[in-house]
This record gives C-alpha cells, structure tokens and sequence, in this order.
C-alpha cells in the first residue's frame, strides 16, 4: 500500500520549471532512493511534500489524505518527518533538548540516543558534536515525531565511512521497525545495498523507476547521468 | 563552529566500535519512564538554594535601599529598575526568539500612553490603569502580531521600527489630540509617591523575572529558543513556530505595558517627541540583554543593573556621549560577546549550564 | 477643473523628483541586502555622513553643489568598504540578530558622533532657488537636477553592473554565494565591494539633502524609515524594485502632503510597510525572499 503519493505536482520559481508534472508513489515500509543528477528537483521535491513549499499544482496524499498547502508543522504533527541536506540541529541546545523539543517522551529520547550511539553526549551542546555525529542527531531528532514515513536529504553524504555505516545501520533498524523511508542519494552503491525501490527524476520529470537494479541499467537514466 | 570541548569529538569512534545491532527497539521503549535517568538541565539542589540564596538577599537589599536613599538617588534607582524591567520586557521575546523588536519604544510609549489617558482621561485608579496600560499594550501587540510575525526576522525589524515611528506621528495627530494632547502633549498626576513608585517597579521586575523563569525552564521557553536557533528546522519538527511567537510577543508587550505605564507615573509628562525615543528607548534595552545574554533569566537584570549604573556616571555629563557609548559597546558586544556574559560563562563550565539561569 | 488637474500633476511631479532621492537610497540597501543577506541599519547615517561630506566640500572649495558628489561619493564608498572589512564581514552569514544590532550600534555611534563634530544646527546648501515653468507647473530647477543626477547615477550602477567583470561578479555572489565562490569569486572582495557601492550611493543621495532640504546629525533616522518603506514595497534585494517603489512612494507622500498633511503623509511610509507584509510578504516587485534549502 501506498504511504505517499504524488499526483501531477508541479512547481516553477521564475522562469525555471523546478518540478513538472511528478507523479509517484511511496510504498509503505520500503526504503525508496530518489535519484537524479543536480538540479534534478529533488530537493524541491522534498519541500514541496514537507510543505516548505506548495505546489503550483497538483496533490500530495499521505495515508491517503492530501497535504498540500498543509503548514510544515502540521505535516510533521502527521507522521512526515525530513531533514535538510546541511544538519539544521539546534546548535546551542544540548543533544538532549534537541529531541524534547520534537516531543518529551523521555525513553524514547534514551532509546533512541543509545541507539545512535550518542547517549554519553547527552548533556553536550548540539554545536559540540562532529559533523557525522550531527547528521547522527539530525536522523534521531526526526524519529521523536514517531513518523510513518521519513524523507532524507542526503543522510549519509560527506562523512566517514565508519560514521556513514553507522547511519545506514541505523536507517535499516528503523525500517526494520516500520518506518519508511524516501531517501535522496548520490553514491549508487549505497542505493544498490539499502533500497528496496528507485525513482529516477531529471529536470524535474520522473523519468524512470523500478527496482534499484533495473533503474541502474535504465538507458534515461543513464543519459541523464552521463549525457549523450 | 569552535571546538571548545575535547570529550565529544572522541564520540566518532565510539559510536563506531558500540558493535552492530543494538537491542534497543525505538517505537517501543522497553524502560519505564520513571526509570529513565534524563538530563533535565535544572540546577542540583544545592545550587537551586544558592542561587535563592543569593536572591532574596538581592531582593532584601532592594527593598530595603530607599530607607538609606535621598530623593535624588530613589530616582535614580527606580531608573535603573525600569532599564531592568525594559531590558527584561525585551529578552522576553527577542532574547527569545531571535526577532529583534526594533519598535521596543512603541511597546514602552504605548503603555506610557495608555496610563496617561486612563488616569487623566477616565479618572482610573492608578493600578487599574497600569494593568489597562499593559492590556492595551498586549491588544496593540496581539493584532500587529497576527500580521508581522508571519515574515522572516529582516522584514520584521523594519516593520516593528516603522511601527514604533507610525505610533510617535499618530499620537501628535490632530483628531487623537483630545485624548493624548496631540504634540503639545500631555501631564498626569497619580498621587504616587516617588518611594511607592520605586516598589511598584520592583514588583513588576519581579513579576517579569519570575514568569521569565518559567519560561525558560519550560518546553515552551525550549521551542521558542528553536526559533532562534532555526525556524524552519523547528516547523518541519512539528512546532507551530507562528503561534508560539505569538504567544511571546503579548507577553513581552505586556510587561513593556506595565513598565511603560510606570515611566509615565513618574515622568508625569508625556509628549510624542520625549516619549518615542527610538535611539534611546529601544536602544538602551537592547543593549542590556545583548551584554548580560540573550534568552536568559538573569542576562538581562545584570545588563541592566551594570550599564544603567555606568551610564549614571556617564549621562550626568551629556546625553549624546552616553548614546555614543552605549553605540559602541553594542557594536563591542556583538562582535566580541555575541552570546552575553551569563552563556559566556556557561560555555565555560563556569556556571552550570540550566536553563533558569 | 483645469486648476485642480494642474496642482495635481505639479505635486506628482514635485514627488517623483524627490522619490529620485529615496530610490537611490533604496537601491544601496537593497544592493547591499542582495550581496550579503544583511540590513544596513546605519544606511541613514551613510547618507547623513555624505551630506555632511558634501556640505564641506561645498563650504570651503565653493564648488557647484551638484560636483561636490564627486568627494562625497568616494568618500562614502571608502567608509562602507572600511566598516565591511572591519565590522560587518565578520557578521556575514550569521544570524540577522547579529547583523542588525551590529549596525544598529554603528549607526547611533555615527549619529552621535556627528551631532558631538558638527553641532545639532541644520545647514543647507543654496542652489538653484528659482523655479522653472512649465505649462503652469512650477518646478523648482534644483530637484530636476537632483532628478537628473540621480537617473545618471542609477544608469551607472545598472552598466556598472551588466557591463563590468566585477559587477557581474557581484550579482553571481547576489544569486548563490555558493557558486560564485566555487566559480573563483572572491567573495570577500565582492561583499566589501558591494558595501562600498551601497554606501557611495547613500552619499550621493546625502549630497543632495542639504540642497532639497536641511542636513542635521539626525537626518538619517527620517530618510532610514522612508528607505526602509521602500525596500520593503519593491522586495528586499530587487534593484528594479527599490528604484520604481522609491519614485512612487515619493508621489504617494508628496499628494497626500498636499491634499492632507505631512503627518499622513509621514504615516502612509509606514502603512505601506504593515500592509506590504500583509498582502504580500515578498514585495510588489521583486520575487523577495524564497525560503532557501
């Protein structure tokens, strides 16, 4: 079943058409990548879901109930959660306020931070923490919502290794547990490992998606990568 | 981003080596909630009595101060908890949320205002009158509120300058004249004496100070910090950041309100050119919560107290040399001590880092 | 009937010439906000400190009022760049708190200072007191040339701008700073640039206040306000919009000067920024301010 669903949605800013005509859908409980080379719209994307933006046109549905010209907040208050690209933590709070003020469920903060890793840290302001450790925090924060589906920007790009396994494991745990996940990703082989689903976006159009194998070898997709 | 502590950066490797798949299940927490060690960053016991300790023996002194003090001096100390009470009003929202109310005088001249006609206009008593001046000066807030608080922090600081400058002109308006006395302006007499005047301030300062605690000590006083921190992380993380400034906003101009209402009490003249001071009224506050710390409880009273205190020295000189001053430690402030003393210690580990402080 | 219509179109007109004024100011501001995402609080005192550049230049060299631009510009221009590389740089891409109260304290610190150097007394600068008729319509001679010089001045920032390397530079930084700087831009340079182009421009705007008006130390709170409107109106950052607002607010006052008084007329500037934020947050011109990734 479906968890979101884009219909048609378009978006332009200027003379620029940033997403035109997007359909697609979220299966729930699945890790679905979102490719496409830069300025593919997949951020725009994100926002318009996320309702930092709103669609020129089109409807969003999630669990089967539009959203579109929803506030963030209310969104968020649905079970939608996303991060940025950059971690946007709150920088003088400590990692523990971080998460109180998504919700104050305080186990759930303990789970969650021992889960990361970040418990000893607890006390420490967000701004103290390395960059890894803040994308670490970015991922747990947004779990406080106890969202259904979660979309990330890029959660595991520009770290280290050791740092960037222990966020994917941390993502597969989550899913294992029920969440779903729509993820934007560059690295191929982290797609290839971790997704059960890939859409391929190019100048704001779907242009392919399928299983992460069929879209690898996809003749638009590849072209879309690698010109031609 | 400062690498001021050691222990964290270390935490890379440990979250590495923590082994694979950790037991926890998140959705279902398996440990009650009692159970749960939380950090709570509220002060150990012992510091809690300290610190109340240390205030109502700050109290007992001010209370006590116009016994020993002369006319002159009962003047000056009011001014100074009037600075407090502004720098505090300020902070309540701006130290807050990081939107800076350029238009802080219009909050102080409104409420000002308000206790003029209320008294002279309508016969009030003068705490009648001073708790109108706070409500008509909350009312002023909530309905620009709806309409300025919806755009981002740049737009805002113009639009709260311009309005405090709307509100200077509006009141020297002709057909607002039978009420306010149009430029020529307007004196009233509430029969307080210089000495219950200074109480009354002091009860305000605490007043704002408590509810400031509260504040800050609470979720609410948390989110409103996300706001500073960053808006739009804290509306994707489900907090109806809109609201809640909202929310802050009257409060803040509540208490301006009620500090304002005082000031006219002991000016008792009011004229639109003496009132809406931007340079001054606006000014002075800022500066005082920026120096003691932004979104504090006690940033803003130590701001005040130590600059309302040098400024004494300095003013008895020449006005335009106390503003050239306070000018250049703002400029000091914000390129040297962006975060105030009280954080600035806190950051440290001089001062325990809870947030009621 | 024919009356009516000709002092109509004799405040429009006398309006427009001195919204010349309020668009050059707002075109600094907006040129600045543009580059470097930061309110310049003291722009007034940029403009105060140019009208007091200029009044002495005109003092003590009897220059024509309008050559005296040539010293208040560059001077202006080397103040703004001297305060970005010392102050404000090190604000850049912090939170607006810090940018406003930064220069919030440097504009009370100029104000001040100019009020302790040069005295409170206003001053003005005579020039071209007689009027010129037209059909009927009486304009003052000076306005038109402070009109004149202010389109010249406009034009120049628009070539300056399209034409040159390091105005396209600045407009790169304007749209994605990012890029540029991955592009090879030094942003630095450019920001200090930017800042010195904004504040020249505020100067030239100041050498004409002591001609159309009367300069004292407190002279920039009046004007910051107005520019304030009328960035507000043409959408922080846009050019186009700062320069057409700038000319239509200085109509708008000038007409309800006429047909009310100067203190409504005052009030409109604010009316303008309440209800600009109301009805259209981002500005009537400009596309203002998306919310960025």
């Amino acid at each position: 079943m479906a968890i979101l669903e884009l219909l048609e949605v378009s978006k332009r800013f200027g003379g620029l058409q940033a997403v035109n005509r997007c359909s697609f859908a979220v299966e729930e409980r699945t890790i679905t990548g979102l490719i496409g080379p830069n300025g593919a719209g997949k951020s725009t994307l994100f926002n318009l879901i996320s309702g930092v933006l709103r669609p020129d046109r089109g409807r969003i549905l999630f669990q089967g109930e539009e959203i579109q010209g929803l506030k963030p907040h209310q969104i968020a208050r649905r079970g939608l959660g996303r991060t940025f690209q950059l971690s946007r933590i709150f920088p003088k709070l400590t990692l523990w306020e971080n998460l109180m003020v998504v919700t104050e469920d305080a186990p759930r903060a303990r789970a969650l931070l021992e889960l990361a890793g970040l418990w000893p840290l607890r006390d420490h302001y967000a701004y103290e923490l390395s960059f890894g450790q803040q994308k670490l925090l970015d991922l747990i924060r947004v779990m406080m919502l106890e969202p259904r589906l979660v979309l990330l920007d890029e959660p595991a790009a520009g770290i280290n290794p050791t740092m960037r396994n222990r966020i994917l494991e941390v993502i597969q745990l989550l899913n294992a547990q029920g969440t779903t996940f729509l993820i934007i990703e560059h690295d191929m082989d982290v797609i290839m490992e971790h997704c059960h689903w890939v859409i391929a976006l190019n100048f704001g159009e779907v242009i392919a998606q399928g299983p992460p194998e069929a879209v690898r070898t996809d003749e638009e997709v590849l072209r879309a990568y690698f010109g031609g | 981003m400062a690498a001021t502590t050691e222990g964290p950066r270390n935490g890379d490797e440990r979250g590495g080596g923590h082994g694979r798949a950790p037991s926890t299940s998140v959705p279902t927490p398996t440990v009650a909630a009692s159970e749960v060690a939380v950090p709570r960053r509220v002060a150990r016991p012992w510091a809690r009595a300290l610190g109340a300790l240390g205030l109502g023996l700050v109290l007992l002194i001010a209370l006590a101060l116009p016994r020993f003090a002369t006319d002159y001096h009962l003047a000056f100390l009011f001014m100074v908890l009037f600075w407090t009470a502004a720098a505090q009003s300020w902070n309540l929202f701006s130290g807050f949320t990081g939107y800076v109310n350029f238009g802080f005088v219009g909050f102080l001249g409104l409420g000002a205002y308000a206790m003029a006609v209320l008294v002279e206009r309508a016969g009030f008593h003068w705490l009648l009158a001073l708790l109108g001046a706070g409500g008509v000066t909350a009312l002023f807030a909530g309905l620009i509120g709806l309409a300025v608080l919806r755009v981002r922090g740049a737009y805002f600081a113009i639009a709260m300058l311009g309005l405090a400058e709307g509100l200077r002109v509006f009141m020297a308006l002709d057909w607002v004249e039978p009420l306010t006395g149009g430029g020529v302006g307007l004196s009233l007499t509430t029969g307080l004496t210089l000495k219950q005047q200074y109480y009354a301030m002091l009860a305000v300062v605490v007043l704002i100070a408590g509810v400031t605690y509260k504040i800050a000590t609470s979720r609410f006083g948390l989110r409103l910090l996300t706001i500073r921190e960053d808006e739009l992380a804290a509306s994707v993380m489900g907090i109806p950041t809109t609201a809640y400034k909202w929310v802050a906003f009257v409060v803040s101009a509540f208490f301006s309100g009620l500090t304002g209402g005082l000031y006219a009490a002991f000016t008792t003249f009011l004229a639109p050119g003496t009132v809406f001071v931007t340079a001054y009224y606006t000014l002075t506050p800022i500066v005082m919560a920026a120096f003691g710390g932004l979104g504090t409880v006690t940033g803003p009273i130590l701001g005040a107290l130590s600059l309302a205190t040098l400024a004494e020295l300095i003013w008895a000189r020449f006005l335009f040399f106390h503003l050239l001053i306070f000018g250049v430690v703002l400029v000091f402030i914000v390129l040297f001590l962006p975060q105030g003393v009280i954080p600035w210690l806190q950051e440290r580990r001089w001062l325990p880092r809870v947030r009621g402080l | 009937m024919m009356d009516e219509l000709q002092v109509f179109v004799e405040f429009a007109l006398r309006g427009l010439l001195i919204g010349a004024l309020y668009s050059l100011m707002a075109l600094g501001l907006s040129l600045i906000f543009g580059v470097m995402r930061v309110i310049n609080v003291a722009h007034g005192e940029f403009l105060m400190i140019g009208g007091y550049v200029a009044y002495f230049a005109w003092a003590w060299t009897q220059l024509s009022p309008l050559a005296t631009l040539l010293i208040s510009v560059p001077a202006l221009f080397a103040l703004g760049v001297a305060l970005e590389r010392f102050l404000v740089e090190r604000v850049v891409g912090k939170p607006e708190l810090a940018s406003l109260m930064l220069t919030f304290g440097i504009s009370i610190t100029l104000w001040n200072l100019a009020h302790a150097l040069f005295s409170p007394d206003p001053r003005s600068v005579p020039y071209l007191y007689e009027p010129l008729e037209l059909l009927g319509i009486y304009i003052s001679k000076a306005s038109l040339m402070i009109f004149a010089a202010s389109l010249g001045l406009a034009a120049l920032l628009v070539l300056f701008l399209k034409g040159t390397r390091w105005g396209k530079a600045i407009r790169a930084v304007a749209q994605n700073p990012e890029v540029a700087q991955a592009c090879g831009i030094d942003t630095r340079r450019v920001r200090m640039l930017a800042f010195g182009l904004g504040a020249g421009l505020a100067g030239a705007a100041g050498t004409f206040v002591p001609i159309q008006f009367s300069l004292f130390p407190g002279v920039g709170h009046e004007f910051i306000l107005k520019a304030f409107a009328v960035v507000v109106l043409g959408g922080l950052g846009s050019l186009g919009g700062a320069f057409t607002s700038g000319l239509l607010l200085g109509v708008v006052e000038s007409l309800i000067t006429f047909y009310a008084n100067a203190h409504v007329a005052y009030l409109t500037f604010y009316a303008t920024i309440v209800g600009v934020l109301l009805l259209r947050p981002a500005g009537l011109f400009g596309t203002g301010l998306v919310e960025e990734d």
